[in-house]
C-alpha cells in the first residue's frame, strides 16, 4: 500500500520490531490486531490503533502523496474550526499534515494533489536542491508562490535528496501567509545512517545525539484566529447552502491587520484533548498526541527526545517543568562545532534551556531526563514537611495524592482521581502565558503534559501497574 | 575543575570512576558522552546526605494590593488609574510579602498589601531550603477563594509536589499554609510564580526572582555565579521583568472577567516599577513613613545598578512577561555567561548524565551589549565597570528595553517615555562604595546608609 500511496509502512522486520516496542503497554488485544500488520494511518483514525509518540508515515520507496484538502478540527472549548491541510495517500484530511520519515541520502518523492479550490505549493525550510516537477524550484511572483503551484485538482510532484539528517518543515509555499496559518503544515524527519542496537536511536551522525527508541515523541507548534478561518469558509462557500447559490470569491483573502490568534496547539491539538493518544476517535481529524511519556533516568538510561517545529508566525517559548530541555540540534543540524575545540577538535555546543524558545520556522531537538535526584521515599528518605490533610489544601485531579512516585493515595471529596499508578505530571507549555489558553481561559491552549512513571521495581514494590495514560 | 564542589564528593567520585571505567574503548566526543550516559545507570545515593549548611527557612504570603506606575504616565480611562485604587495608588495586584519572623497575627494583617515583585528568594547550593507559603486571601475580591501554589520555575528534577501545579498536585487555600522544600543542585538565576489560574496570578504578580549560589562561594569568601572561577563578581544585581496589562488588572478589581487572549501589555516593569520609578533606591514596606515615596510602598525593589570603578557587576535577569525583550546596556561590554540558570563557559556539564559529566561540552559564552530574553528564561551576565571619566560623581550608563516599552504616547505629550524597562548603571570612583554584602544591596550615597531588598535579610 506504501509504496503506492504513501500511507504508513515499515522499512523491515527490525523496523517493525522497533515500531511495536514502543506500544509494548498496550493491551495484548491491541498487539494481536497489530501482528497482522494493519499499521496504523494517520489521517484514518478509525481502526488505528492508540498510541503515543512520534507516528512516521514511511515509505519503502521514499515516495509520498499528500491531498491539499478541507476539513474541520475541534477544539477542547467546543468549538470546530475550518481547516485546509494535507491527507496523506487515500487517508483523510488532517491537521497537521503527516510525519514523513525518511533515511539519510533517501531520494525522496512528494506528489502534492490540490484538492482545493485555490493554487498551492510544498516548500521544504532547510532542504536544498529541490524539484518541482524535475525543474529546480523557482520563486513564482505572480502567483504570490516561493515554489511551483498545483493548480485546484491539479499535481505537482517534488523531488530532492534528504542529504541531512534533522527535523523540517513541510509547508505551503503559495500565498504561505495564509495557507500557512489555515493548516498546510506538516513535519519531515530525517533519520541519520548512524545506527545503535536495539533500542538505541540518533538524531544526528553522533553518537550524544543518542535517545531512547522508544521515547520519541513530536511538538508541532501552531495557532489559529478562528475568525479567519471562518472567512475563509464562508468565501469559499465550503458547506454554505443558500439561494441563490453561494459565489466563492476566490481567491479568498483575509485582513491580516485583523488577524488574533485564540487557539494555541501542539500537533494540531490544545490542552487537554492533546494528551489523549495518537489516533483518538474524538479527534478524527487530529491524530497526533502530545503526551510526553518518560521513565526516570534510573529505569530508562537514554533520554527520551522532543522534535519541536514552529510552523506559527511568532515565537514560542516553551517551558518544560521538572527538567531542563537540552537543544542538540537547531534547524537540522546538529549542535556540534567540527573544529571549535583544542586544536581544531569537535566541540559540543548543545545548551540546557528551560526556557525552549522556537522561532516561526524553527526546528530544535531536545532531549530530556528526569532524574529522581533526591530519592525521596515515604520510609528510608521522607519529604521531611507536614502535608496539609484534607482541610488545610486542594488537590488537582492529575494527582498521585503523595509526594512520592508510585504511591497513591486518595484525594479529596468531589475530585476526580485521574493518576493511575503513582505516577507523576508535569507541565510543559508556552510561558507567553495567554499562549496557555483555550480563547483566553487558563488551563488549556499550548500545553501538554510529562508523564513520569514509577520505576518497574517501584511498581512492584507498590503494587501498581502503569498501562497506558490518561484517556484510556 | 571545580566538579568536586559541586555535590558531596564521596558519591560522586565513585560515580565518576564508574563512568570513566564505562568510556574505556570508546573514541570521540559523543562515545563519551553515551558511555557516560549509559553508565549512569545505577541508582544514585540520596543527595541531601551530610549537607554542611544550615538548612534556611522563610516565611512569605500570597495577596492583593494596590501599587503605583509613574505618576506622569498617560492616562488610559477608565482602566489607568483605575478609579477603586485608593490614593496615592494607581493599579490594583496580586502581590506578595515576606513574612518571615513576624507573628501569625502580622502576618495575616499583610492582607491586602501584596508587593510586586515579591521578596528575593535565594539560598546556596545543597542548601535544605524551605519557604512557607501563607494564603492570605484577597481584601478586594471576597468572591474569589483561588488557591495558591509556589511554581520555582526551572528547579531541575524537581518532584510534582514541591513543582507547585495545582493541576498535578496540591494547592494552600487562604488562611492555610504549605511547605515547599528545595534542595537546589544547580546554580543560577530562576524565578518563582504562582501557577493557580496561571495566566491571571502571574500577570497580576505573584512572581519574584530565585537564586542558586554556588558551593565554590564556600572555598575561599568569593562570590561566583557557576562553579567556575570565570564566574566571579563583587556586586550582583537581580532582576525580574514583567508587564502590566491595564484592561487586565481593571477588570480584576471591579470583578470582571478577562479575556487572555486579548493581552496587550501598557507598563513594562523592572522589579515591580516602571521607569523612572526604576532609579529610587530599596524601600522597607514596613517603614513607619516613607514620605514622598509612599506611592512606592508595595514596589519596595529598586533597579538601579551601582559599582565602584573596576569592579566586576553580576546581573542575574529573568522575565516572567508575556513578550520578548531585548536589553541593552550602552557603552558597557558584558559576558553573557549564564542562560536559565546553566552555565555557557568552558568546561560546563553535560546535564545528560547523572551525575553531570563536567567538561564534556565547549565554552558558548558570549560577549555582548545586549540580552534577550523571552518569558521564562533567564540570563546571567557580568561586566567590569569601567574606568571614572572623572567628572561629576558618577558615570551613568543606561541599561534599557530596546523594545521601547516605555514610550507610551507621542514624542510631545506629557508622559512620555515613562512607564518602562529602563534603569541606569552608575559607575563611582574607587573605594565610594563600601563592599556589597547581600544581593541588590544599594548604598545610599547621602545618608550614608544600605538600603536592602526584601528577602535579603540575614536569618
Amino acid at each position: 500500500m506504501g509504496d503506492r500511496d504513501g500511507t504508513t509502512v515499515m522499512r523491515g522486520r527490525a523496523g517493525v520490531a522497533r515500531w511495536l516496542k514502543r506500544f509494548r503497554w498496550l493491551p495484548l488485544v491491541a498487539v494481536g490486531a497489530m501482528g497482522s500488520l494493519m499499521l496504523p494511518t494517520p489521517g484514518a483514525a478509525q481502526g488505528a490503533p492508540l498510541s503515543e509518540g512520534m507516528v512516521c508515515t514511511t515509505s519503502n520507496t521514499a515516495s509520498f502523496l499528500l491531498n491539499a484538502s478541507s476539513g474541520y478540527i475541534s477544539t477542547p472549548d467546543g468549538n470546530s474550526v475550518f481547516m485546509w491541510g494535507y491527507a496523506s495517500g487515500s487517508s483523510s484530511f488532517q491537521y497537521p499534515g503527516p510525519v514523513l520519515c525518511v533515511n539519510e541520502g533517501d531520494n525522496v518523492t512528494i506528489t502534492l494533489k490540490n484538492g482545493l479550490p485555490v493554487p498551492t505549493s510544498l516548500v521544504f525550510p532547510g532542504l536544498t536542491r529541490v524539484k518541482a516537477d524535475g525543474q529546480s524550484v523557482q520563486l513564482d511572483v505572480g502567483a504570490n508562490s516561493l515554489s511551483k503551484p498545483a493548480q485546484p485538482n491539479g499535481t505537482v510532484t517534488y523531488t530532492f535528496q534528504a542529504t541531512n539528517p534533522g527535523t523540517f518543515l513541510y509547508q505551503s509555499g503559495t500565498d504561505s501567509e495564509l495557507q500557512v496559518l489555515m493548516g498546510l503544515v506538516g513535519a519531515l524527519v530525517v533519520r541519520p545512517k548512524l545506527k545503535g542496537a536495539s533500542g538505541t536511536s540518533y538524531v544526528y551522525d553522533d553518537p550524544s545525539t543518542a535517545y531512547d527508541s522508544n521515547r520519541e515523541f513530536i511538538h508541532v507548534l501552531t495557532e489559529i484566529d478562528p475568525h479567519m478561518h471562518h472567512a475563509i469558509e464562508l468565501a469559499t462557500c465550503t458547506n454554505v447552502s443558500t439561494t441563490p447559490a453561494c459565489q466563492p470569491q476566490l481567491p479568498p483573502t483575509y485582513d491580516m491587520t485583523k488577524y488574533q490568534p485564540r487557539y494555541w496547539m501542539i500537533n494540531g491539538r490544545s490542552f487537554p484533548d492533546d494528551i489523549t493518544p495518537n489516533n483518538s476517535p474524538a479527534l478524527p481529524s487530529q491524530p497526533y498526541g502530545a503526551l510526553v511519556h518518560v521513565l526516570p533516568k534510573t529505569a530508562q538510561p537514554l533520554p527520551a527526545l522532543v522534535r519541536f517545529l514552529n510552523a506559527g508566525p511568532v515565537n514560542y517559548p516553551f517551558h518544560p517543568h521538572s527538567n531542563h530541555d537540552s537543544a542538540i540540534g537547531v534547524d537540522g543540524r546538529v549542535l556540534i562545532n567540527p573544529t571549535g575545540g583544542q586544536g581544531g577538535t569537535p566541540t559540543n555546543t548543545s545548551f540546557d534551556r528551560f526556557g525552549f524558545v522556537v522561532a516561526p520556522g524553527q526546528t530544535s531537538d531536545a532531549l530530556f531526563n528526569w532524574v529522581d535526584a533526591q530519592q525521596w521515599d515515604p520510609q528510608s528518605n521522607p519529604i521531611g514537611v507536614t502535608q496539609p490533610g484534607a482541610q488545610n489544601r486542594t488537590d488537582g485531579p492529575y494527582w498521585s495524592g503523595s509526594p512520592y512516585l508510585g504511591v497513591k493515595l486518595p484525594l479529596l471529596n468531589g475530585i476526580t482521581q485521574w493518576n493511575q499508578c503513582g505516577e507523576y505530571y508535569h507541565f510543559a507549555h508556552s510561558h507567553a502565558l495567554f499562549q496557555a489558553t483555550n480563547y483566553g481561559t487558563s488551563g488549556g491552549g499550548m500545553l501538554t503534559l510529562i508523564r513520569v512513571d514509577p520505576p518497574p521495581d517501584v511498581q512492584k514494590k507498590y503494587g501498581q501497574n502503569c498501562t497506558g495514560g490518561p484517556g484510556y | 575543575m571545580t566538579d568536586q564542589l559541586r555535590r558531596f564528593t564521596s558519591r560522586r567520585s565513585f560515580l565518576k570512576a564508574a563512568g570513566i571505567t564505562a568510556v574505556g574503548g570508546l573514541a570521540g566526543l559523543g562515545g563519551v558522552e553515551l558511555a557516560q550516559r549509559v553508565g549512569a545507570a545505577q541508582h544514585p545515593a540520596t543527595r541531601l546526605v551530610a549537607s554542611p549548611l544550615k538548612m534556611k527557612e522563610m516565611h512569605i504570603g500570597f495577596t492583593d494590593g494596590f501599587v503605583s506606575m509613574p505618576a506622569a504616565a498617560e492616562p488610559v480611562p477608565p482602566f489607568f488609574p483605575d478609579p477603586g485604587a485608593p490614593k496615592p495608588f494607581t493599579s490594583y495586584v496580586m502581590g506578595i510579602r515576606n513574612l518571615t519572623g513576624m507573628t501569625e497575627a502580622e502576618m495575616f494583617g499583610q492582607k491586602g498589601h501584596g508587593a510586586i515583585t515579591g521578596p528575593f528568594l535565594f539560598c546556596e547550593e545543597g542548601q535544605d531550603f524551605r519557604v512557607h507559603l501563607h494564603n492570605l486571601g484577597l481584601s478586594e475580591r471576597g468572591d474569589l477563594i483561588d488557591s495558591h501554589t509556589i511554581h520555582w520555575h526551572g528547579f531541575p528534577n524537581q518532584i510534582v509536589y514541591f513543582d507547585g501545579v495545582p493541576d498535578n498536585s496540591l494547592a494552600v487555600p487562604i488562611g492555610r499554609e504549605l511547605i515547599y522544600r528545595y534542595i537546589p543542585e544547580d546554580p543560577g538565576t530562576y524565578m518563582y510564580h504562582c501557577h493557580v489560574e496561571d495566566v491571571e496570578h502571574v500577570h497580576m504578580g505573584l512572581t519574584g526572582l530565585v537564586f542558586v549560589q554556588p558551593a565554590l562561594n564556600r572555598q575561599n569568601g568569593n562570590k561566583y555565579a557557576y562553579n567556575d572561577a570565570a564566574t566571579q563578581y563583587d556586586r550582583e544585581y537581580g532582576f525580574l521583568l514583567t508587564e502590566i496589562d491595564n484592561h487586565a488588572h481593571f477588570n480584576d478589581r471591579h470583578v470582571q472577567d478577562t479575556d487572555w487572549s486579548d493581552y496587550k501589555a501598557a507598563f513594562r516593569l523592572m522589579n515591580g516599577r516602571a521607569y523612572p520609578d526604576t532609579l529610587q533606591l530599596n524601600l522597607d514596606p514596613t517603614a513607619a513613613s516613607l514620605g514622598a515615596l509612599e506611592r512606592l510602598r508595595y514596589q519596595p525593589h529598586s533597579s538601579l545598578i551601582q559599582a565602584n570603578e573596576g569592579e566586576k557587576v553580576l546581573i542575574r535577569i529573568s522575565n516572567l512577561g508575556f513578550e520578548e525583550r531585548s536589553m541593552v546596556l550602552s557603552g558597557i561590554e558584558m559576558n553573557l555567561i549564564g542562560r536559565d540558570a546553566k552555565p555557557l563557559t568552558a568546561g560546563r556539564p553535560d546535564y545528560g548524565v547523572d551525575p553531570p559529566a563536567p567538561g564534556g561540552r565547549g565554552d558558548i559564552s558570549t560577549k555582548t551589549y545586549r540580552l534577550d530574553l523571552g518569558p521564562g528564561e533567564s540570563r546571567d551576565a557580568i561586566f567590569v565597570a569601567p574606568k571614572f571619566s572623572g567628572s561629576g560623581t558618577a558615570d551613568v550608563y543606561p541599561f534599557y528595553d530596546r523594545g521601547y516599552g516605555f514610550v507610551n504616547k507621542e514624542a510631545t505629550a506629557a508622559g512620555d517615555g515613562f512607564g518602562g524597562q529602563r534603569t541606569e548603571v552608575r559607575v563611582y570612583p574607587k573605594n565610594t562604595l563600601p563592599a556589597q554584602t547581600r544581593p541588590n544591596g544599594l548604598y545610599d550615597l547621602v545618608k550614608k546608609e544600605w538600603t536592602w531588598a526584601t528577602g535579603t535579610e540575614p536569618l
